[in-house]
């Protein structure tokens, strides 16, 4: 998983800041490869490695950058592909809610030996809901807050949500519900192109 | 309305009743059939292959090509394969889409009231729900279609990763051969790239030339004016080369200041010669350093290997070192070639492969 998100983080960053910020970031972070390979298995450390150095490089905080990374996966990403997968979750944006405990065996149905953190979704009042997952980055709770706000755009809901400070090895983040047809929306089609 | 009944053992469900919108939420490509096999109800996604013409009244015969696996062509066929899996394919003109295959399953309702089909497209899914827009809710809450759809797109998303990354790889690789057949400060070819060719050109037993080049007083050059000044020499020296010899010839500095040209072809001693003499005279145009004029010459000898010899590559090397040793002994910013030497010391002799 860490290599799709460093991947993405890589395409954030040279398409935002440019290539020579990027080059900077690798050099900073100590790492001799010009970028990462989305299916290729990086760890934790290298992940926590390159946010610090991007941090430094960028002068922009951590967090920030997180939540802008997941804005960029569903919404500026070249190839469009997590956003269109994300919608096969479900018609509405509830229902895409309810998809996401099964996002980790999706994604396994494509890449059998991806190591994707379980999602564990309750709803605690009516359009109420709380996200919450064990990983060994908890800030990753800020890329899932950038990639539920921009989805919940193209669902056309209107929603808040909010990352809990994060614990040990926990990510947790409420969302509420607030107009699910708020706006019209992205069209959706099942059959790209 | 349809009646729906399981054949056996049915009198606790004969009474079940399902009305048509339950049925359509159940079953969104279902048809209710007439004794003899007419349309009297189709669910609303199977509908949307007919949005223009006339469904209900139709014959399910003349909307679709049924098999299962032999043609059926009217009731009593369909009645004989009740409960089996069916292959139909739309007929052309009967809708507005292309022929799409689709799978279907026919069971008879009570009280011979007809048939109650229920479809599915089959493994033209993808084609078909493009064609007809197909959304989510055009299909049952327990139907796959969405993970199917889903898993096709992520599969073409992977192998499009996978490809690039094969991509990526193998431009790295091309890259760091290059790098290891390539001397950096000339950009000639190294000593590793001008063994593989030879070793190829004698496997193949394919006639060539080779040229040894040795440059004279390089040494001086950079003992007076420095290393900058030999690597200046160095390169201009790799400009001559490449000036005098083709594309398709392999050029290498295979030591400090000497070169090899591997020409493959036949070329007659007179050329060779030219060319030897060409590359001298190149070699010593001076090349002015840091205002200063640095001069060298060369030296050279020329072996060749005829067609089909398929020689041992260390005995070529042999050859043409020792008429490059002879060039040097006759005094310098010579040519010599092996064929030409005299008698009283010829060089070491090439023999077919296997006869040394």
């Amino acid at each position: 998983m860490y290599g799709l998100f460093l991947r993405a983080f890589q395409g954030y960053v040279g398409s935002t800041f440019g290539a020579p910020a990027w080059t900077q970031v690798m050099a900073r972070a100590g790492i001799m490869a010009p970028g990462f390979e989305p299916l290729l298995p990086y760890d934790a450390l290298t992940f926590r490695k390159v946010l610090a150095a991007a941090a430094k490089v960028l002068e922009r905080a951590p967090d920030a950058m997180l939540e802008d990374v997941g804005t960029y996966i569903v919404t500026r990403n070249p190839a469009a592909a997590p956003r269109r997968l994300l919608r096969f979750g479900g018609a509405t944006f509830p229902e895409f809610l309810l998809s996401l405990e099964e996002l980790p065996d999706r994604a396994r149905l494509a890449l059998p030996d991806i190591d994707f953190p379980r999602l564990t979704l309750a709803e605690r009042a009516p359009g109420e809901y709380r996200l919450t997952s064990r990983v060994e980055v908890p800030e990753l709770a800020h890329v899932l807050l950038g990639v539920l706000s921009a989805m919940a755009d193209d669902y056309g809901a209107l929603v808040v949500i909010e990352v809990e400070p994060p614990g040990r090895a926990r990510a947790a983040l409420t969302i509420r519900l607030a107009e699910t047809s708020f706006s019209a929306g992205q069209s959706f089609n099942l059959v790209a192109g | 309305m349809a009646r729906a009944a399981a054949g056996t053992g049915a009198r606790r469900a004969a009474g079940m009743q399902l009305d048509s919108a339950a049925l359509a939420r159940l079953m969104p490509m279902h048809l209710v059939l007439s004794p003899t096999g007419r349309v009297r109800q189709a669910g609303p996604t199977l509908r949307r292959l007919f949005s223009r013409g006339r469904l209900v009244g139709r014959s399910l015969f003349a909307l679709f090509e049924v098999r299962g696996p032999n043609r059926i062509g009217n009731a009593a066929g369909l009645a004989a394969k009740a409960g089996q899996k069916l292959h139909l394919m739309l007929r052309g003109g009967a809708a507005e889409v292309p022929p799409l295959r689709m799978r279907g399953l026919a069971m008879p309702l009570a009280g011979g009231e007809g048939f109650l089909m229920n479809l599915s497209f089959g493994i033209d899914i993808v084609p078909a729900v493009g064609l007809l827009q197909l959304t989510d809710t055009d299909f049952a809450a327990t139907d796959m279609t969405m993970e199917l759809l889903y898993l096709a797109e992520a599969n073409a998303v992977v192998m499009g990763e996978v490809r690039a990354l094969s991509e990526r790889l193998d431009g790295a690789r091309l890259q760091a051969e290059e790098e290891a057949l390539t001397d950096p400060l000339t950009g000639l070819r190294n000593r590793r790239a001008c063994d593989s060719f030879l070793s190829r050109l004698c496997r193949e037993g394919q006639p060539f030339a080779l040229l040894h080049i040795d440059l004279d007083r390089f040494k001086e050059v950079n003992d007076t004016l420095g290393h900058a000044a030999g690597d200046k020499v160095l390169k201009h020296i790799a400009g001559v080369l490449r000036g005098a010899v083709a594309a398709g010839d392999c050029i290498a500095r295979v030591g400090g200041d000497e070169f090899v040209a591997i020409l493959p072809g036949s070329a007659g001693s007179a050329r060779l010669r030219a060319l030897g003499e060409e590359i001298i005279g190149g070699a010593q145009r001076p090349v002015r350093v840091q205002g200063r004029s640095a001069s060298v010459s060369a030296s050279v000898g020329v072996t060749t290997v005829p067609a089909n010899l398929r020689p041992d590559p260390s005995q070529v090397l042999a050859q043409s070192d020792a008429a490059l040793y002879a060039a040097k002994a006759a005094g310098r910013s010579r040519v010599v070639l092996a064929d030409e030497m005299a008698a009283a010391a010829p060089p070491p002799p090439i023999l077919a492969r296997g006869t040394s």
